[in-house]
């Protein structure tokens, strides 16, 4: 459909134009980039598939497949489409083995992996500067410098390593700044509250398994690495037909086709001979040994199955056949496995083998390229693309592109076709042409609808077609810009009315429903850049969160539980002593904070698992509260490398938003400490299966030492993360004087006064002196040395030495401070109003103040207001107001079962703003986000390929 | 009389005297069951709801819509030409009669058809919200409320006025001011409207539908129209929902949300609309007969209408949980696509024909108006101050 919606489109345009010029105009080698900002997203295709099925041991498996253009450009009335520019992929949920019956979708057929060839890959000496995606290879692998941030006024970077279909598994972060994570060992804490310790743990490395990389330096602005190394898979084996399941009496045999297969017991293990139909010619022997799920297994495969290419054939041993009973390829059975009572062997018998190697052509259409991608973390297939090999374009009089051809039962046939046409010139600009229709087909011709969705064209024909989660990482870039696009207004879903509302005491922790509404921009909520006092640009947030409320349809009541509407303001980045954020909608002034560390010993987490409530809604009982409640801990899965579980925990704020940071820790692989002291040089190794996974997790101020590490649980040693009890801030801007020697300057009632500056011992004396001269306060401002300076601003301490209190004033001295010339810089802040976590909001005690820490520097994070009592509303009370009347929760209409129709209001310059209605369709509850900080960004992410999915249900709606 | 066999003898049973109901007017399930089965087994062929069975009609238009092009992000067969169960369990059903034919031990089954269709109404009010119109706000629910009672006086003038059969007048009448196929279903039996006339009652609202989604967008840039003002008039004006939603789309975006948001209040008025035309046709029936309206109405008013009213007065009292009302909707659709087999095997082309070309002209003529009415309306509104008119 097309519509005219200018300055959506005018918008997207110069996102596009800015974001992806190299992409556009320098970029040749589009693997492992994004689609440009503006491409399509269409979540179905009729032929594009999304299946679950189980392997051999009854392991779910989501097998997704995609279809992407990137990198395409519109010239004299043609699309170029660059190499690797189209591409089809499938892939897993978490990754396939051989051996295992791994399920796989190719080209739509159902197949089972068999065998995988392993590499890693070494880079060296890779260099990367802030934003870039570097090439590592021509195969598209990339190292993204995502971005750099600051402790200690020391640099820290957050890095991915992205495969050539544009997929990675999340940031990594690395410094070469600060003591490596092993180092945390010797804190050895208490239990209890701490002050703040002056180290920062961050290591030069990051492990992920069988990928690692190791950094030299880290600065704000580049990176070089020393090591970069990845798996591969360079060749796999897939059949595409489900296996026959033989049992053979031992020194007997049984009919395969025009076949016999023959089984004979050996001391060390099963020979398995194919012969001829009369049994006299023997056409493949092997001695084979029982297969076991054991993913060591892949670094010997050649012992576990026999393959033969020429007779189309690949034969394992089953160990217990017992276990097909979970599998989707034979009916469950029960009882003592067959064949153990009666001497038979178990045999899995596969034919229609499809090779598939890395680079290379894909077997049936030599236009494309097939790539294979490792699980970075277990190194087995995580998926598979199918590339055009060279470069093609679209034009009016050709207008199409075929895709793949797949390999059929039926028949084989071009899985999809591209089709771009009506490429037109632009009407202001006769040089620049765009293309007004474009879609795909799929193999039944089936198609999907125009993607040029803008009347004006479009001037690139990129897309991503499929629910494939392959779409988080890929529209990273673009993931909010197109959540937050104001086209299609805001996209409401219907509830899932169960019999029973989910009904919780109190919502801390918990994220707002996950089919709840976004409303990216209301106006009246604050979203405005601020200086700091060095001029940094930062971007002042407001958003407001309504989480776990529902209808209790029973008493017609609207409840929204404590905890479960908060108002919620940050900056882009932690908000450090001075600078400024806004707090309902006033500009404020962070003066000071009272922050902690909390530790916690010898406690057990249970694995996190979701109950089923039938509404989505997860519920949590395994968390386990950190020091005040604020946060908590959770174990969010497991996994298994080399038979050795792998934990990874999250801490959950108060918000229900996760901390960024993942705590992957397990025992008995390889640590940091592990790590050899010399590389070897660039190039492709064997894969060694040396897998690395720390034994302890730091990273800056939170850590966790566990004991011992269960599938079901985690013991934990110790751990620890920052809590804050207040916060003081001012809504008067700080007067800044620059005083010498004896000089002094109003502040409040009182004189500042400068006593003494000392420049050779960084030290500077000043006094606060009321109207009678008498001297109320004094303060001696430094030592602003080197040691201060190492740990400034974020250690306390640090800011305690250029920091005086006295009443409601706070005074600060500028640093780094020159003092060789004989002045100083102050800021003095009077009005300071001090927010304590748990107590009543000054002025509405409805509300409560709970004060967010950073997690890795104890700065202050987030300022949440939030009702400490659950609020009713109903058709008699159908309306609440926020915290000091900022906002309104009007209800419109509300039958006792269904909201039917309500929204949000503010006012903003004497205006009403109102929310278009979030009951479009019927909900049960009235959660919702309202405007965007990173708390509403990481809910949007952990939903964003079922939000960018259902966008295009409702523009359809 | 009947005669029992005892003994081997036959003895004479007197005839008794029972109440009759519903029921007893029924042939016997023995004569039946072929009727019955081939009811069901056609309208599982044409897709019946809630079964995955693939290899229906449902499917292969839903197959051709994914294949064409969509218009306007709408199926041209599912969509625009409202291709829903009843439409083709409704044409299945004419085709197999007029080409194949029924044979004779089809036709005691196929009575049940009108069982079927009462049923399924007494499940339609399951569907419908009074409380729904409340969100709409005041100017939809005008321009909705005059529209629906406004539309149908509209048509049975004209019926009247071309001295057009009374069942087909309120077929006209529902169908062209409520939504078209629904509304048609429910008025039917009210007043007993033959097969072939519920046939071409919804073929004229379905193509009069489809003109307006190329013609009314034309008309509304040429006057230069509001996205609100479109959107009423899209809602107001065409006969099935999708076709009003498709028109809006066609219009602009917003003026596409506008019309599916607004198009509920025309659903929510289905009960209400449908009574209305009933009472009209009575009342005419009334004024033409010497009895009483009491007697009159004691004698013709349909015994499933009362169910019908109590099941959407117990539902916009909320007496049961949604989840409720949607299974009562999937037992709805069941019913419909059994009696809609029924209807269509009961009807003849040659039945069809006789109803000439009057009731299109007729449908198309007060269809036309009803949309000059709602233009009028929606200026006069615009005129107050409550909406923008013009671009």
């Amino acid at each position: 459909m097309v519509h005219k919606f200018k300055w959506a489109a005018v918008l997207i345009l110069i996102a596009a134009v800015t974001c992806t010029a190299s992409i556009s105009f320098g970029e040749t080698n589009a693997r492992g980039l994004a689609p440009s900002m503006d491409a399509t997203y269409m979540p179905e295709l009729g032929g594009i598939l999304n299946k679950t099925y189980h392997n051999q041991y009854g392991q779910k498996r989501d097998l997704s497949e995609c279809i992407v253009l990137r990198g395409s450009t519109i010239k004299d009335g043609k699309a170029y489409v660059p190499a690797g520019g189209l591409f089809y992929s499938s892939e897993t949920s978490y990754d396939a083995r051989p051996f295992m019956r791994e399920p796989f979708l190719i080209l739509g057929e159902h197949a089972y992996l068999l065998r995988s060839t392993h590499k890693k890959v070494i880079k060296r000496n890779v260099k990367v500067e802030r934003g870039e995606k570097v090439l590592l290879d021509e195969s598209g692998y990339r190292l993204w410098f995502d971005y750099a941030t600051d402790h200690y006024q020391k640099p820290y970077g957050e890095f991915a390593l992205i495969s050539p279909s544009g997929g990675w598994p999340h940031e990594w972060p690395v410094s070469t700044s600060f003591p490596g994570a092993e180092e945390i060992k010797k804190l050895n804490l208490k239990e209890g509250i701490h002050p703040q310790p002056e180290p920062f743990f961050m290591d030069n490395a990051y492990l992920y398994g069988l990928t690692k990389i190791v950094a030299e330096d880290v600065s704000f602005d580049d990176a070089k690495f020393s090591l970069v190394e990845y798996p591969v898979i360079t060749e796999v084996v897939f059949s595409m037909e489900r296996p026959w399941v033989m049992d053979i009496y031992q020194e007997s045999y049984r009919w395969y086709g025009n076949k016999r297969i023959y089984t004979f017991r050996k001391e060390n293990g099963i020979l398995v001979e194919i012969r001829n139909w009369s049994g006299n010619e023997v056409l493949a022997s092997k001695l084979l040994k029982p297969a076991t799920q054991q993913e060591y297994k892949t670094a010997s495969q050649d012992d576990y199955c026999l393959t033969d290419f020429d007779l189309d054939i690949h034969i394992e041993l089953i160990v217990d056949p017992d276990y097909n009973k979970a599998s989707d390829f034979s009916p469950w059975a029960n009882d003592v496995p067959y064949g153990w009572q009666e001497g038979t062997v178990s045999l899995a018998v596969y034919n229609d083998l499809v090779k598939v190697e890395d680079g290379k052509p894909w077997p049936n259409d030599d236009r494309y390229i097939a790539r294979l991608e490792a699980n970075y973390q277990t190194g087995m297939l995580k998926r598979m693309t199918l590339e055009n090999r060279d470069a093609f374009e679209l034009s009016n009089d050709n207008d199409s592109y075929d895709g793949p051809e797949k390999i059929s039962e039926v028949y084989d046939r071009k899985y999809f076709k591209v089709v771009a046409n009506n490429f037109v010139q632009d009407k202001e600009d006769p040089e620049r042409y765009v293309v007004k229709n474009s879609y795909v087909r799929d193999s039944f011709y089936r198609r999907t609808d125009n993607l040029v969705l803008f009347e004006e064209g479009r001037d690139n024909i990129d897309f991503f077609i499929g629910k494939s989660p392959l779409v988080i990482s890929v529209m990273e870039d673009s993931f909010l810009d197109r959540l937050a696009d104001p086209t299609y207004g805001e996209p409401v879903v219907q509830s899932r009315f169960t019999s029973y509302p989910q009904v919780v005491p109190d919502a801390k922790w918990f994220a707002p429903d996950p089919t709840s509404a976004f409303v990216p921009r209301l106006k009246g909520f604050v979203r405005k850049y601020m200086r700091t006092r060095d001029r940094q640009k930062l971007i002042a947030q407001e958003t407001m969160v309504i989480r776990q409320s529902y209808v209790d349809y029973r008493k017609k009541e609207i409840i929204i539980p404590p905890g479960g509407l908060y108002y919620s303001s940050r900056d882009n980045r932690n908000i450090r002593p001075g600078e400024p954020l806004t707090i309902l909608g006033k500009d404020a002034y962070l003066l000071g904070f009272k922050s902690y560390l909390v530790v916690k010993r010898d406690f057990r987490i249970d694995l996190w698992k979701e109950y089923p409530m039938g509404d989505a809604n997860p519920l949590f009982w395994q968390d386990k509260p950190f020091g005040d409640g604020s946060k908590a801990i959770r174990y969010m899965g497991t996994n298994f490398l080399l038979g050795r579980p792998i934990s990874e925990l999250r801490v959950t704020k108060y918000s229900g938003n996760n901390w960024g940071a993942n705590i992957m820790v397990t025992h008995g692989l390889k640590s940091y400490e592990d790590l050899p002291e010399t590389f070897p040089e660039e190039g492709i190794y064997d894969q060694d299966f040396d897998y690395y996974i720390p034994d302890v997790f730091a990273e800056g101020a939170t850590y966790l030492i566990p004991k011992f590490i269960s599938p079901d649980f985690v013991e934990v040693e110790e751990m620890g993360t920052p809590g804050m009890d207040e916060f003081t801030v001012t809504y008067k801007k700080p007067k800044k004087a620059i005083l010498m020697e004896g000089k002094s300057e109003k502040a409040g009632k009182y004189k500042f006064r400068v006593d003494k500056l000392d420049a050779e011992a960084k030290l500077v004396k000043c006094s606060l002196v009321d109207k009678e001269g008498n001297v109320v306060a004094e303060k001696s401002f430094g030592p602003v040395d080197d040691e201060m300076m190492n740990t400034f601003p974020q250690y306390g301490p640090s800011q305690e030495k250029v920091t005086m209190r006295y009443q409601d004033m706070y005074i600060t001295m500028d640093v780094p401070a020159d003092l060789s010339k004989g002045k100083a810089t102050f800021y003095i802040a009077s009005g300071a109003v001090t927010y304590k976590r748990d107590e009543p909001l000054p002025g509405d005690p409805r509300f409560v103040v709970k004060p967010d820490v950073c997690g890795h520097c104890y700065q202050l994070n987030e300022v949440l207001f939030t009702n400490s009592e659950p609020i009713v509303l109903d058709s008699d009370n159908p309306v609440f107001e926020g915290p000091d009347g900022y906002f309104k929760i009007v209800i419109d209409d509300f039958d006792g079962e269904a909201v039917n129709a309500w929204h949000i209001e503010t006012v903003y310059k004497d205006e009403v703003q109102k929310t278009a209605n979030m009951a479009e369709f019927k909900r049960n509850n009235i959660d919702v986000m309202v405007g965007v900080n990173g708390t509403v960004e990481s809910f949007l992410r952990g939903t964003v390929l079922e939000r960018l999915a259902y966008r295009e249900v409702w523009r359809l709606q | 009389m009947t005669t029992a066999i005892t003994n081997g003898q036959a003895i004479a049973e007197t005839p008794t005297t029972r109440e009759p109901s519903v029921w007893s007017a029924l042939p016997s399930f023995k004569k039946s069951w072929p009727g019955l089965l081939a009811m069901a087994l056609l309208a599982l062929f044409c897709g019946l709801p809630g079964l995955n069975f693939p290899l229906t009609l449902d499917t292969l238009l839903h197959y051709i819509d994914a294949v064409l092009p969509p218009v306007y992000g709408k199926g041209f067969f599912t969509d625009l030409l409202h291709m829903n169960y009843v439409v083709n369990c409704l044409l299945v059903g004419i085709i197999v009669r007029n080409v194949i034919g029924v044979p004779n031990s089809w036709e005691a089954g196929l009575t049940y058809s009108g069982v079927f269709m009462n049923a399924g109404i007494i499940m339609l009010g399951s569907q419908y919200l009074l409380s729904d119109l409340i969100k709409l706000g005041w100017v939809s629910i005008i321009v909705m409320f005059f529209m629906v009672f406004g539309g149908a006086l509209i048509f049975t003038f004209m019926g009247r006025l071309t001295k057009m059969g009374d069942s087909m007048t309120a077929l006209l009448a529902a169908g062209f001011s409520m939504c078209g196929v629904s509304a048609c279903i429910a008025i039917s039996p009210m007043v007993r409207a033959k097969s072939e006339e519920v046939a071409y009652a919804i073929a004229v609202s379905v193509t009069f539908g489809l003109v307006c989604l190329f013609a009314l967008p034309f008309v509304g840039h040429l006057i230069g129209m509001s996205n609100d003002a479109f959107g009423l008039l899209s809602a107001a004006g065409v006969p099935n929902s999708n076709q009003v939603i498709a028109t809006g789309f066609n219009y602009s975006f917003e003026a596409g949300r506008i019309s599916g948001f607004t198009n509920i209040g025309r659903l929510v008025l289905i009960p209400g609309g449908v009574l209305f035309i009933y009472f009209m046709t009575l009342g005419k029936e009334i004024k033409g007969s010497s009895i009483s309206f009491w007697q009159v109405l004691r004698e013709k008013f349909p015994i499933f209408i009362i169910g019908f009213a109590i099941v959407w007065a117990l539902n916009c009292m909320k007496v049961w949980p949604l989840p409720a009302s949607e299974a009562m909707g999937k037992v709805m659709e069941w019913f419909f696509s059994l009696s809609f087999v029924g209807l269509g095997l009961l009807t003849k082309l040659s039945d069809l024909r006789k109803a000439g070309i009057k009731g299109i002209i007729i449908g198309y003529t007060a269809g036309s108006m009803r949309i000059g009415l709602c233009l009028v309306l929606l200026y006069i509104i615009a005129k107050m101050g409550k909406i923008v008119f013009l671009q």
